[in-house]
């Protein structure tokens, strides 16, 4: 590299001049010099508002530069490119608590009036399972367990005995009974007559031939 | 700005981008454009005239 500035180590400030300056004033504002010759152009500009004019230039075409193309990339990087970037990018995966936050987020107060009620609903029916599935541990048995050992007990029931009272099988014993009866008090020497053995045939016959046959009119 | 740069020839843009911008060193650029240090500061010169010539109403 040339070396305008060389022959100025002695006495920088007097043998420095504009002419000479304006060949190393852009190594110095680059930072090429070393630190003799940068001290004497340092001198010379503070002495010259030329020289410190023309220093100034620079800094302010470097700072055009700079700022335009930094301006453009980042156009450049947010705008298109960037756009078709995140258009191929896959959806970032989201965790679980987002997503619940997202829901949550999403509901709107009026959606949120129903919560209590529902989660009291749902209380209640695990607490009546709960019961139900171990009864032993409430000391008494509940009603509905009451009402499922009585419907087990079907000879007890009263709508059962009437159906039975009500068959035509009982009701021609009853009369085969009473006809026997009174062919007894008839024959008080209990002796068999003709008439009380056929009477208890037929009865015996016809209890044994048609029970239910009568009890269907 | 952007305009007057892109009017600069290939060599004299490369060499003020890789200055300006980047911040290059001449012995860097001098290294990447493979070329000598003198060649580099000449370049930067005369790219550099040619952007206050054409911007001198903008600087």
């Amino acid at each position: 590299m040339s070396d305008p500035v060389a022959g100025c180590s002695s006495d920088p400030t007097t043998l420095i001049t504009c002419r000479e300056i304006e060949g190393v004033l852009p190594l110095f504002f680059d930072g090429e010099l070393d630190v003799q010759q940068t001290r004497a152009v340092a001198l010379h500009i503070g002495r010259c508002r030329t020289c410190e004019g023309e220093l100034d230039k620079l800094g302010k075409l470097q700072e055009a530069i700079s700022s335009a193309v930094r301006e453009r990339t980042s156009q450049t990087l947010t705008g298109s490119i960037w756009e078709d970037v995140k258009k191929r990018l896959p959806p970032p995966r989201r965790t679980l608590a987002e997503r619940i936050g997202d829901w949550w987020d999403g509901l709107s107060p009026r959606a949120l009036y129903p919560v209590p009620v529902v989660a009291a609903a749902v209380v209640g029916f695990l607490v009546a399972v709960a019961l139900l599935r171990h009864p032993e541990r409430r000391g008494v048995e509940t009603a509905a367990a009451s009402a499922a050992a009585a419907a087990s007990a079907p000879h007890e029931s009263p709508v059962r005995v009437e159906e039975i009272e009500s068959s035509s099988a009982i009701a021609l014993l009853r009369d085969a009974d009473i006809l026997a009866l009174w062919i007894d008090e008839e024959n008080p020497a209990g002796m068999s007559t003709p008439v009380s053995a056929a009477v208890s045939d037929l009865a015996s016959e016809d209890l044994v031939a048609e029970p239910v046959a009568e009890g269907v009119e | 700005m952007l305009q007057a740069v892109s009017e600069l020839t290939p060599d004299h843009k490369a060499v003020i981008l890789l200055r300006e911008v980047e911040g290059l060193s001449y012995e860097e650029i001098s290294q990447v454009m493979q070329c000598s240090k003198g060649t580099v500061m000449s370049r930067l010169h005369y790219a550099r005239k040619k952007l206050q010539n054409k911007l001198r109403d903008y600087l």
